[in-house]
C-alpha cells in the first residue's frame, strides 16, 4: 500500500503561496485559517529560502496522541485524518503539533474555540466520500476520485510534492543529483521518523 | 485515554524548531494572519466575518453533473491554462491544467484563485452614476445613453480628441483590436493602454533594433538555455510559473545572474546576485560589456554578419571602466566582471528584463543596452538565448499587438495616410469617411510642423491628466471626457495631480469589474460613470502570452450581476455613437455582441505586419483541444493533428491560415527555414546608411534561395526576382503595387517563404539608432537624482515644447536639488499576490488575506537613522507634496538610502482610507496607501513611459 | 527581520528546546479512534493506489 507523503523542495520554492491559495479554493476554508502556509528563512537576504508546511500526516502521529477525545484516525495510505463531530476545540493538537498545522476557527464572541482543522492531505473525513456534509465539514476528498492534494498539483514550480512516498523520494533523488548539493527533506525525519 | 509519562512530543531537531519559529514570525509579520486565526477572525470587521463563513452557493454538489472548461489565467502573460469545473452554470472547482506545455498544471496564488471571479461578492454589480455626491444605481440602457449624449455634446464644442479613450491589456485580442478601431471610427488617436507604462520603451527600443518589439524566444526555451541574466526583472513574484521553466533549466545547469537594486525572491534563487543602483542599468550593462570587450570575449563571426553600429558602442563602453561603473552604479568590479564573465563562458544565454529596466526616463536606452550586450555576445536569434523581455499582463502582448496606442493602427502600421488606407481597406470602408470623422483642424505638431490630428500621435496614459491640465497643447482642447476602461489609475504616478484632472473632467467614465481606485480618489459629486464589466472568464476569444503564442479562452459562467463582456458595452457604445455600421460592417452582432470569431478572421485579414494572419479561430481552438501533443521545452507537437507546430503560433505566423505556417518559435533563428519556423532580422532601417551596409552579410535563414542579406519583398522586389509568376492571377491582381505588409492575398508572403526567404528581408541588427534622441545608448541621471556630483557628467534632456502633444520637462526638473530634504532613492513593484492596481486580488479573500497591509521595505540603517521601528505605521514624503501612510518593514532587501513600495494597493489617498466613497459592497477587502500617488514625474524620451522606478523621498515615523 | 534577531530567537528556540529535551512532560499515549467510520477506509485501495500513481506521473514530473 502506497504511504502518502508531503515534500517541499527548498531549492524550488519561490514563495509564491500558490499552494496555500489552491488549498483555501479547494477546500473552502475561511479567512483566518490556514491548514497550508509558507515560511521563510533568511528572510531578504542570501540564503533565503521558503518551505510550504501543512500537516504531514506523521507516522505516530504526536496529535493522535495527545488528543482527549481520541478523534483522531489515520487512514492505509498513511493519512491523518480526524472526526470533526468528536473534536472539542480543546488546543491540546495545536501544541502537541511539530508543524504547528491544527487551526481552530473563531465560532462565537470571546475566543471560544471551534472545531479543529487542519490539512486532510484532500482526503476529506468521515462521511460519505464527496458528499455535501464531507465537503461542508472536511473540504473536497480528491483523494476518493484519485486526485492528489490540490496545493501539490498547483504548485507553480513543482516544488510542493505529494504522493506515494517512494515516488516523492525518487523525483527528489533525481533533481538534488542533477544539480548536486545537500538533499534538505524539511521535515521528513520528525513527520516519518529516521528512515523517511 | 491512558496517561503515560515521558514521552517525547516534539521530535524536531534543533535546527528544525529553529526553522519553525521563525517562520511564523515571518510568517506574522508579512501577512498579518495570527496562528489558528482566532486573533484575527475576531479582529474582522462584519463583512468579512460573513467572508468567513463556507459560501454553499458555491459548493461542489454530489450528483450533480460537472463541466470542465478551459481557459487561461488573466494575470500574467505566462498564459497559464486553466481547469474550472462548473455545476449548473455555477463556477464550483478548478482543476490543475497539467496538459498545457506552459504551466503543466502549475498556478501561482493568483490563478489558483480564479473561480473566486464567478463569487463575484466585491464585484461592481451594476452601472451606477454619482449625483449629488452619492453613487446611484442606473439601467444599462440609461447608462449608455446619457454618457453617449455627453460625449457628443463635447465632441460638438471641442472635437473627437476631448475624449479620451484609455483601453486595457485586460481585454482578449478580438476585444483589444475592436476598441481600437472603435476610437479611430470615433474619430481621436486620444487612445492608449497599460504598455505604454509597462514596455512600450522595450517595444521602441527592441524593435528599431532588430525588426520586432516582442519576446523572442519563449518561457519554455529557457529549459535551454545555459546562462540566465535577469535585469530589473522578479520573475519569482510577477512571473511565477516562469520559474518552473528557469529552475528547471538551472537543475540543467544553467547558471543564473540576478541584477537588481532589491535582493528580490528571484535573486534568491540566483547564481550570482548583482546590487546596483537604480537607474543606472546603462552603465552596468557597459561595464559589463567593458570587460567582454576587453578580454575579447564578443562574438566577432555573427557581428560581422548580423550587428551594424557595434564600433560606435565600443567607442561609449570604452568610457565605461571599472571605476567609473562603480562611481555611477555603487557596484564594485570583480561583481561585474564575475556577471560578464559567467554570459561568456555559458553561452547561449538569456537577458531577461521587465519593468525594473523599461521605467525610466531613458528606459529606452536601457532596452537598447540591454540588446547590444546580447548581441555581442551572439545570443539572439538562438535556442536558449535572446531576449526573453516577459510581458506583465496576460494580454499586454496581445493588445500592444493590435495597438491599442495612441501612436500606431493596429500591427504597428503607425498613423500615415498609408496606414489608414490600409486599415480602411481592411476594415471595407471609405478612407475619406474615416478621415472624416477626425477634427479637420490641423495642429502644431511634435516637431513644429503642421499636422492631421489623424496622423498625429494621440496623447498616452501616462500624461492623460496633463492633457486635462496643460494649457499648451497639440489639440483643440484638453480632454473633457475620460473613459478610462480596465485601467489602474493607481499604477499611473502624480496622485494630486491626477486628483486635480479628474475634478477637471467633465465626466469620468469606469468600466471595470470593480469600482477602481478612480472611483474614490477624487472628489467629483457627478458626472462619474461606473459601467461593470465581465471579465475574461465570462466570455471567450484569444489571447497572447508573452511568447506571442495565441491561445483561446472558451466561457467559464455567465457574466455574474449586471455586468457585459467588454465588446457587447464597445458595440452599445457605437450603436448610441451612430458608428455601429462602420464598427461591425463585416463582423455579426447577436443581441449587442459581436461575433468573436468574426472579429479574429477580421484581423486575421490585416495583420500581415507581424503576422497574425495565420491564426484563424479554427486553428488557435484546435491546438488548445489538443495541448497535450506539444512538447514543454520546444514548443513543436509531436504527432497530434497540429504535429509540426508551434504551440499557439506564436507570431509571426506568415501567410493566411491555408498556407499552415507553424508559427515562430524563436525570432530571427536562421538554423530553421522560414516555412518552419526560421527567421532574420527585419530589414526595417533601409539598405544602408552613412555609406554602410545594413543588410546581413553571408547570414541567411536555413534553405533561403538568396544566400546573402536582401530588402523587404515588394512586387518589384518579386518581379526583378523572377518569382512574379509564382503568384496566382487573384494574388497578382492583390498584390500589384503592393508589398509584404499591405498585400491583402498574403501572395507575397507566400513567394518569398516558398523560396526560404522571409518577406521582411534580411538585415543586421542596428545598435546605433539614428532617429532616436541617443543613437547610441547613454547613462542620464534621473530627474531626482540624489546623486548631484553625477548630473554635470550625465544630465537629463533638454524640456521638450511639444512630445506627443504636450510639454514634456526634463532639464527644469532636474536643476533643483532635492536631495538635501529627500535625500532616499525611493523605487516599486511587485508581489506575487496582487497584480497591477490590485483592485480584482484585493477583493478576492483568498489573495487578501495574504497581504493585508501596504509596507515600505527600510534598510535597517534607514530606519535607526530616522527612528522606524519594523511594523510602525510611517509617513513617506514626496518632493512633489504628497505624503503618503504606511507600515514599515526594516530588511536588508534593500540596500541602505532605498526603500521599495509595491504598487498594488489603492483605496488609501494621502492616509485617509476611503471605505466610505466606494458603493455599497464593492470595496476591496484590502486597502491601503497607493505608492504612485506620492511617485513623480518623469517620462521616456521615446515613448513617455513614466518613470517610477527612481524617484526620492523622506521618510518619518507618524 | 534583523539578522540578530533570528540569531537570537533561533539560540532562544535552541536553548527551550534543549530545556524541553531534559525535562519530563506527561503526555497521551493515542487511544482507540472513537469517531465515525470514514468510507475511504472500506473502498477498493487497490484501485485507488493505481489511479494516485498514474495521477502522480501525470502530474508531479517535469514532463
Ligand atoms: S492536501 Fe489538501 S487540505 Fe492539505 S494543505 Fe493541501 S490542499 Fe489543503
Ligand atoms: S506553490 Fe510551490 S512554489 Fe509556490 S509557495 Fe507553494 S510550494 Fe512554494
Ligand atoms: S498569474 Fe501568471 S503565473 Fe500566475 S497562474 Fe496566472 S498566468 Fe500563471
Amino acid at each position: 500500500m502506497a504511504r502518502m507523503k508531503f515534500l517541499c523542495d527548498a531549492e524550488r520554492c519561490i514563495e509564491c503561496n500558490s499552494c496555500v491559495v489552491a488549498c483555501k479554493n479547494e477546500n473552502d476554508v475561511p479567512w483566518g485559517v490556514n491548514r497550508r502556509r509558507v515560511v521563510v528563512l533568511n528572510d531578504g537576504v542570501p540564503g533565503e529560502k521558503s518551505i510550504s508546511v501543512a500537516c504531514m500526516h506523521c507516522t505516530d502521529a504526536p496529535c493522535a496522541a495527545v488528543c482527549p477525545v481520541d478523534c483522531f484516525y489515520t487512514t492505509d495510505e498513511g493519512i491523518v485524518l480526524h472526526d470533526k463531530d468528536l473534536c472539542i476545540g480543546c488546543g491540546y493538537c495545536f501544541y502537541a503539533c511539530p508543524f504547528g498545522a491544527p487551526q481552530y476557527p473563531e465560532q462565537a464572541a470571546f475566543g471560544v474555540r471551534g472545531k479543529m482543522d487542519k490539512c486532510t492531505f484532500c482526503a476529506g473525513g468521515p462521511a460519505k466520500n464527496n458528499s455535501d456534509a464531507e465537503y461542508a465539514k472536511y473540504g473536497s476528498n480528491r483523494i476518493a476520485q484519485g486526485k492528489l492534494p490540490l496545493c501539490a498539483e498547483m504548485c507553480a514550480t513543482k516544488a510542493l510534492v505529494a504522493g506515494d512516498g517512494d515516488m516523492v523520494a525518487d523525483i527528489y533523488r533525481e533533481r538534488v543529483l542533477k544539480r548536486g548539493g545537500r538533499p534538505q527533506t524539511w521535515g521528513w525525519e520528525t513527520a516519518y521518523g529516521a528512515q523517511g | 485515554m491512558k496517561l503515560i509519562k515521558k514521552q517525547r512530543v516534539s521530535q524536531g531537531s534543533g535546527q528544525q524548531m529553529h526553522s519553525d519559529a521563525i517562520d511564523r514570525r515571518t510568517f506574522l509579520r508579512r501577512s498579518g494572519v495570527a496562528l489558528g486565526g482566532a486573533a484575527v477572525a475576531s479582529s474582522l470587521p462584519l463583512t468579512m466575518m460573513r467572508q468567513a463563513e463556507a459560501s454553499p452557493e458555491f459548493a461542489p454538489k454530489e450528483g450533480i453533473q460537472t463541466e470542465r472548461i478551459h481557459s487561461i489565467c488573466t494575470h500574467c502573460s505566462v498564459g497559464c491554462g486553466v481547469i474550472a469545473e462548473v455545476q449548473n452554470g455555477v463556477w464550483t472547482g478548478q482543476e490543475p491544467d497539467f496538459e498545457s506545455p506552459f504551466n503543466l498544471g502549475g498556478h501561482c496564488s493568483k490563478g489558483a484563485s480564479v473561480r473566486e471571479h464567478g463569487m463575484g461578492e466585491h464585484r461592481l454589480k451594476y452601472p451606477m452614476k454619482l449625483t449629488g455626491g452619492k453613487w446611484k444605481r442606473i439601467s444599462w440602457d440609461e447608462a449608455i445613453n446619457e454618457i453617449g449624449d455627453q460625449m457628443l455634446k463635447v465632441r460638438e464644442e471641442s472635437g473627437p480628441d476631448s475624449v479620451y479613450w484609455m483601453g486595457s491589456a485586460k481585454f482578449s485580442n478580438e476585444q483589444a483590436y475592436l476598441f481600437r478601431k472603435l476610437a479611430a471610427m470615433w474619430g481621436t488617436n486620444n487612445v492608449d493602454h497599460q504598455a505604454r507604462i509597462c514596455h512600450s520603451t522595450t517595444v521602441a527600443g527592441v524593435a528599431n533594433t532588430w525588426g520586432y518589439g516582442a519576446m523572442t524566444n519563449s518561457y519554455n526555451d529557457m529549459h535551454n538555455s545555459k546562462a540566465m541574466i535577469f535585469i530589473g526583472s522578479n520573475a519569482a513574484e510577477a512571473h511565477p510559473v516562469a520559474m518552473q521553466h528557469i529552475l528547471r533549466a538551472k537543475e540543467n545547469g544553467s547558471k543564473m545572474i540576478v541584477c537588481d537594486p532589491r535582493f528580490t525572491r528571484t535573486a534568491a534563487h540566483a547564481d550570482h546576485f548583482v546590487r546596483f543602483r537604480p537607474g543606472t542599468d546603462v552603465a552596468l550593462v557597459w561595464g559589463m560589456l567593458w570587460h567582454i570587450f576587453e578580454n575579447g570575449w564578443e562574438d566577432k563571426e555573427y557581428i560581422s554578419q548580423r550587428v551594424w553600429g557595434l564600433d560606435r558602442v565600443r567607442e561609449e563602453v570604452k568610457k565605461w571602466n571599472p571605476q567609473e561603473v562603480e562611481r555611477v552604479t555603487g557596484t564594485p568590479e570583480d561583481v561585474v566582471k564575475q556577471a560578464a564573465q559567467i554570459l561568456a563562458e555559458n553561452r547561449p544565454g538569456t537577458i531577461v528584463w521587465c519593468m525594473g529596466g523599461t521605467q525610466h526616463t531613458i528606459g529606452n536606452n536601457n532596452t537598447r543596452a540591454y540588446c547590444v550586450l546580447q548581441l555581442a555576445l551572439g545570443n539572439i536569434g538562438k535556442s536558449g538565448g535572446g531576449a526573453n523581455i516577459f510581458r506583465g499582463h496576460d494580454n499586454v502582448q496581445g493588445a500592444t499587438d493590435f495597438c491599442v496606442l495612441s501612436h500606431s493602427l493596429p500591427g504597428y502600421y503607425g498613423l500615415s495616410n498609408g496606414a489608414w488606407g490600409h486599415w480602411s481597406r481592411v476594415w471595407d470602408l471609405d478612407p475619406e469617411w474615416v478621415k472624416g470623422q477626425f477634427s479637420q483642424e490641423e495642429v502644431e505638431g511634435d516637431g513644429g510642423k503642421p499636422v492631421h490630428p489623424m496622423n498625429y500621435k494621440g496623447i498616452p496614459v501616462s500624461r492623460w491628466i496633463d492633457g486635462v491640465l496643460e494649457e499648451n497643447i497639440g489639440q483643440k482642447d484638453n480632454i473633457r471626457v475620460q473613459v478610462l476602461w480596465g485601467h489602474a489609475v493607481n499604477s499611473q504616478t502624480r496622485g494630486p495631480e491626477m486628483k486635480k484632472a479628474m475634478e477637471k473632467l467633465d465626466m469620468l467614465v469606469i468600466i471595470d469589474p470593480h469600482p477602481t481606485h478612480a472611483a474614490v480618489m477624487n472628489d467629483r459629486k457627478e458626472g462619474t460613470y461606473l459601467l461593470p464589466a465581465a471579465t475574461q472568464f465570462e466570455t471567450y476569444g484569444s489571447v497572447t502570452a508573452s511568447n506571442r503564442s495565441l491561445q483561446w479562452r472558451d466561457k467559464v459562467i455567465e457574466p455574474v450581476w449586471e455586468s457585459l463582456p467588454d465588446h457587447t458595452i464597445m458595440y452599445k457604445f457605437a450603436k448610441k455613437l451612430g458608428i455601429a455600421d462602420q464598427l461591425c460592417k463585416h463582423i455579426k452582432v447577436n443581441n449587442d455582441e459581436p461575433l468573436v470569431e468574426d472579429i479574429t478572421l477580421e484581423f486575421n485579414k490585416g495583420m500581415w505586419t507581424i503576422g497574425y494572419t495565420g491564426q484563424s479561430p479554427d486553428r488557435i481552438k484546435s491546438h488548445m483541444a489538443n495541448r497535450k501533443t506539444f512538447n514543454t521545452t520546444t514548443l513543436k507537437a509531436e504527432g497530434g493533428p497540429n504535429d509540426g507546430e508551434y504551440f499557439g503560433m506564436p507570431w509571426p505566423c506568415w501567410g493566411t491560415a491555408e498556407m499552415k505556417h507553424p508559427g515562430t518559435p524563436v525570432l530571427y533563428d536562421p538554423s530553421k527555414p522560414v516555412a518552419e519556423g526560421g527567421l532574420t532580422f527585419r530589414a526595417r532601417f533601409g539598405v544602408e546608411h552613412d555609406g554602410e551596409n545594413l543588410l546581413a552579410e553571408g547570414s541567411y535563414s536555413d534553405g533561403s534561395e538568396i544566400r546573402d542579406g536582401y530588402p523587404e519583398f515588394k512586387a518589384d522586389v518579386l518581379k526583378q526576382l523572377g518569382w512574379w509568376d509564382d503568384l496566382t492571377d487573384d494574388e497578382k491582381t492583390a498584390a500589384e503595387g503592393k508589398n509584404w505588409k499591405t498585400d491583402l492575398s498574403g501572395g507575397i508572403q507566400r513567394v518569398a517563404i516558398k523560396h526560404g526567404c522571409a518577406p521582411f528581408g534580411n538585415a543586421k541588427a542596428r545598435t546605433f539608432v539614428w532617429t532616436f534622441p541617443d543613437p547610441i545608448p547613454v547613462h542620464r541621471e534621473p530627474l531626482y537624482t540624489p546623486r548631484r556630483d553625477l548630473v554635470t557628467d550625465y544630465p537629463t534632456y533638454e524640456d521638450r515644447k511639444r512630445f506627443y502633444r504636450l510639454p514634456t520637462r526634463y532639464a527644469s526638473i532636474q536643476a533643483n536639488d532635492f536631495s538635501k530634504d529627500f535625500p532616499i532613492i525611493w523605487t516599486s513593484g511587485r508581489l506575487v499576490e496582487y497584480e497591477g492596481g490590485g483592485e480584482e486580488q484585493r477583493s478576492n479573500p483568498w489573495l487578501a488575506e495574504l497581504q493585508q497591509d501596504m509596507f515600505v521595505e527600510i534598510n535597517p540603517a534607514d530606519a535607526n537613522d530616522n527612528g522606524i521601528r519594523d511594523g510602525q505605521m510611517v509617513w513617506i514624503d514626496s518632493p512633489e507634496g504628497a505624503k503618503l501612510k504606511m507600515k514599515a518593514m526594516v530588511t536588508r532587501r534593500v540596500a541602505p538610502g532605498v526603500v521599495f513600495t509595491p504598487f498594488h494597493f489603492g483605496g488609501w489617498y494621502q492616509g485617509e482610507d476611503l471605505l466610505a466613497k466606494y458603493p455599497e459592497g464593492t470595496a476591496p477587502l484590502v486597502r491601503g496607501e497607493a505608492c504612485n500617488t506620492g511617485l513623480t514625474y518623469g517620462y521616456d524620451s521615446v515613448t513617455q513611459m513614466q518613470e517610477t522606478k527612481v524617484s526620492l523621498c523622506r521618510i518619518r515615523a507618524t | 527581520m534583523s539578522k540578530l534577531n533570528v540569531l537570537l530567537m533561533g539560540l532562544v528556540v535552541v536553548v527551550l528546546a534543549g530545556c524541553n529535551q531534559s525535562s519530563s512532560v506527561t503526555v497521551h499515549k493515542p487511544g482507540v479512534y472513537k469517531g465515525a467510520s470514514d468510507p475511504l477506509l472500506s473502498a477498493n485501495t487497490e484501485e485507488r493506489a493505481t489511479a494516485l500513481s498514474e495521477r502522480f506521473t501525470m502530474g508531479q514530473l517535469d514532463r
